[in-house]
């Protein structure tokens, strides 16, 4: 049983259809790299999914439960959590709260334990030392830290990171990948949306690439690198230039 | 980052302030007496509405639906049927609280945020206030004139103002913990958080739904409280004194004034106010509403150059 | 007996909607490009009501002359508040509050100024009714409708034919797309919110002749404003021209038919249930 199952997904807005029947699993213990050009409907995926956006048809099921058209908090609940591409960390809040929130819907409502585990987070992530500082004053990769510090904080099973990357300079972004990587170790699966290829290339186990709310493609980075469509889609198609 | 000291202290300079307060009307007259147990009601109705729109960041234009159910409930059920105004406050707490639950389901299920759902709540004030005008039960326009008793504990009603003060006070200790509770634990982090950015507390597990909820429903329930003693204070209610807006108006320029989302904001808030709503009834005379006319001044100011209020300016010093 | 008191009333109340389209729509403008809700929007109101009263008291001026000085003066002020206060947030709840502070000072500096008395506009030649049958039809209410008609029909050409009103109706599509083609935000947000206050202005001068004029004039006609705007669909102009009619016939009937002042009760629940059920109001605008 797959961890996380999509079947026929669609949505659409007005007149655009964002998701356009879209079929895919996710396998317990994977790092699945999502990719595609702009405006291919990955995030809309991700909210799909995380519970902000209803689709119009199809099935979303974790873990063999159908989760389609929960909130959001009954799915991060679930064990799904996520970032958002445009980091929203709480301005007015320290570093420590912003994790705190997320850390306390563990069973435990034991206020020790949970501090205890925001301790470890802050440490993981290298948060240490802006724990008091306020979330409106952290720098950029500071921020996608902690978006991901708080979403960890929340026990998940599985992690959607939207664009966890953008913003970072190269050493962020290998440490980040790294993070990545040990969260992976310690049995969290990630599904990663990522427009910076080389990174998705080297930490995901299997790439997905959508266009236009479609699965383009599905397997391998060796061979989503090699697939004909993914060029063309990349690269542009010689009969369709546009200007 | 260097704290304050002066905050740092604040349990020790609250306890001062406390012992101050309690022994103060010692030295004071009864018109003194008198302000400084409006500057108190203002403080616990401001700290009130403080749980929903300071903490959890509704902004309600509409507490004075809570305060008059309050207000009603007691009045009516004492002049009606005997009911000591103590049992009438804590059931006007009551149905406050589930009118509360009731608009706050109505706005918050329908996603009402910032303007929109002040607005709402203003609408709803305005209903009740219309309401109680034309309705028999709660006399109309001409209001409730509350029959003296003399002192009596369980009427709720004392001659001399002394003990109206020290109940006041009470209320004031009774807010200020209630709020260090909720400040200092997981719903006050929640509501925080659900002020501060909504989707991301979603995003987080928090039922956004629920914590609205449960914020409207403590802030009606207090600020009901708040109510009955004024009406046991001054012993006649309204529709106008009671659901007008103007009194929804006083109530969240304490918080706004003396700083959203803290323990002591709307108690330093009624502070500055309560005595600058006096001095300006002094020296411009005449038409009560004075005073508003400089809370408009005090608004503008505060949200332009002050938004985190006297609290936020102590903290930089 | 029947059909004469409810034609009355609908007469009576298409008039009253008429007005309460012309105070609302200055504030659907003003919401319809910057997005934020004007609580001062009465308070300006109010204070072309005075305008015109002193005019008329002190120059004997007609009201329906002074309502140009009304206009002018009240486009005046609210530029300057726009210029000197607004502009410092733009956060829509930050605003809201700023613009009740405004109300708030505007109505009791009235009251400090002139007395909470109520005052009225006595023109022995305009107190008449037109009468047709059984409907009688005040006629200083039915010129207020014939203002608020072309008012809506004035400010419409405006906004189609003016670059100004095109640069308006840009900037209230899409103000990113109106920035990209060089259309200067501030300054038509600034004359967006001068044009709001000075037609309301001008509006509060037009009522005077049969409606009395008081420093709490303005919390009520802003309240009604706020029902006609989220009734009509915010940004919408017909829809608050329509709005202003629904809003206007609905209290007149209720004054008729119901105890009290109850009405007022439904134009409230009215204003509830429309945020609540259909936010884009009857025609749609901007979602609530």
């Amino acid at each position: 049983m797959a961890m996380l199952e999509v079947q026929g997904l669609i949505k659409s807005f007005g007149g655009l259809t964002a998701i356009n029947n879209l079929n895919l699993a996710i396998e317990e213990g994977e790092i699945v790299g999502l990719i595609g050009p702009n405006g291919a409907g990955k995030t809309t995926f991700f909210n799909l999914v995380s519970g902000f956006l209803k689709p119009d048809c199809g099935k979303i099921i974790f873990k063999g439960e159908n989760i389609t058209g929960l909130k959001p908090h009954a799915i991060c609940r679930k064990g799904i959590a996520r970032t958002f591409q445009i980091v929203k960390p709480f301005p007015k809040l320290t570093t420590f709260k912003n994790i705190r929130i997320g850390a306390y819907h563990r069973s435990s409502s034991n206020r020790k334990l949970i501090d205890e585990r925001v301790e470890e987070i802050l440490n993981f992530l290298g948060l240490e030392e802006k724990k008091n500082m306020l979330g409106s004053d952290l720098t950029i990769a500071d921020r996608k830290n902690l978006e991901l510090g708080r979403s960890l904080a929340t026990n998940p099973k599985l992690l959607l990171l939207d664009e966890i990357m953008g913003g970072l300079n190269p050493v962020e972004q290998g440490r980040m990948i790294n993070v990545v990587k040990r969260l992976n170790q310690e049995g969290i699966t990630s599904l990663v949306i990522e427009h910076n290829m080389r990174a998705i290339m080297l930490c995901s186990h299997r790439i997905i690439v959508l266009n236009y709310g479609e699965k383009i493609a599905d397997g391998t980075p060796e061979q989503v690198a090699k697939n004909q469509n993914v060029i063309k889609v990349y690269l542009g198609d010689q009969e369709n230039v546009r200007d | 980052m260097r704290k304050l000291s002066l905050y740092r202290y604040s349990y020790v300079l609250m306890g001062v302030a406390l012992l101050l307060l309690s022994i103060l009307p010692a030295f004071m007259g009864s018109y003194y007496i008198h302000i400084l147990i409006l500057i108190l009601v203002y403080a616990y109705l401001g700290s009130s509405w403080n749980v929903l729109g300071g903490y959890c960041g509704q902004f309600s234009f509409g507490h004075a639906t809570f305060f008059g159910l309050g207000a009603y409930t007691s009045t009516i059920l004492f002049m009606r049927f005997g009911i000591s105004p103590w049992i009438g406050m804590v059931l006007g707490g009551i149905l406050s609280m589930f009118v509360g639950i009731f608009i706050g389901f109505i706005c918050f299920r329908y996603g009402l945020k910032g303007p929109f759902f002040a607005l709402a709540t203003l609408a709803f004030a305005e209903m009740f206030r219309v309401a109680a005008l034309n309705i028999p039960l709660t006399g109309k326009a001409m209001g409730i004139l509350i029959t003296l008793k003399g002192t009596s504990f369980p009427a709720f009603q004392f001659q001399e103002k002394i003990y109206y003060y020290y109940i006041i006070l009470a209320f004031n200790v009774f807010i200020v913990l209630v709020t260090h509770l909720i400040e200092n634990r997981k719903l006050g982090d929640y509501l925080e958080a659900i002020k501060e950015d909504e989707d991301a507390a979603e995003a987080l597990g928090i039922d956004t739904l629920r914590y609205k909820i449960i914020a409207i429903s403590i802030s009606s329930f207090l600020t009901a409280l708040g109510g009955t003693f004024y009406a046991q204070y001054l012993f006649y209610i309204d529709p106008d004194i009671c659901f007008g807006v103007h009194n929804s108006i006083e109530i969240f320029m304490r918080p706004i004034l003396g700083g959203l989302g803290t323990v002591y904001g709307a108690f330093l808030g009624s502070l500055i106010l309560g005595p600058l709503s006096e001095l300006t009834r002094g020296l411009l005379g005449g038409y009560s509403g004075m005073h508003l006319m400089l809370f408009g001044v005090v608004l503008v100011v505060v949200i332009i150059f002050l938004p985190r209020g006297v609290v936020g300016l102590l903290k930089k010093i | 007996m029947f059909f004469q008191m409810l034609s009355n009333a609908l007469v009576s109340g298409l008039l009253m909607g008429g007005v309460y389209a012309s105070v609302a729509i200055g504030l659907t403008l003003i919401f319809g490009v910057m997005n934020i809700i004007n609580f001062a929007h009465g308070s300006f109101m109010m204070l072309g009501m005075y305008v015109a009263y002193w005019l008329f008291t002190g120059l004997g001026l007609n009201p329906y002359i002074s309502l140009v000085p009304s206009f002018l003066i009240l486009f005046f002020l609210g530029a300057v508040i726009h210029k000197f206060i607004i502009i410092h947030s733009s956060d829509a709840q930050n605003i809201l509050l700023i613009t009740l502070g405004i109300a708030l000072f505007l109505e009791n500096f009235a009251a400090f100024l002139w007395t909470p008395d109520y005052r009225s506009i006595e023109i022995p030649t305009l107190a008449k009714s037109l009468f047709i049958g059984y409907l009688a039809i005040s006629i200083p209410r039915l010129i207020a409708f014939i203002f608020a008609i072309l008012l809506t029909i004035g400010l419409y050409i405006f906004l189609k034919t003016t670059t100004t009103g095109k640069s308006i109706r840009a900037i209230s599509d899409n103000i990113e797309g109106a920035r990209s083609v060089g259309i200067n935000i501030k300054k038509i947000s600034l004359i967006s919110f001068a044009i709001g206050a000075g037609c309301v202005g001008a509006a509060g001068a037009v009522i005077t002749p049969f409606y009395s004029i008081s420093p709490s004039v303005g919390l009520v006609f802003v309240i009604i404003a706020f029902v006609v705007v989220v009734l009509g669909g915010m940004g919408n102009f017909w829809g608050t021209f329509l709005g202003g009619l629904i809003v206007g016939l609905g209290e007149s009937l209720g004054a008729t038919y119901l105890p009290g002042s109850l009405q007022q009760f439904f134009i409230y629940f009215v204003f509830i249930l429309i945020l609540l059920f259909r936010p884009q109001g009857i025609l749609g605008g901007k979602r609530a």
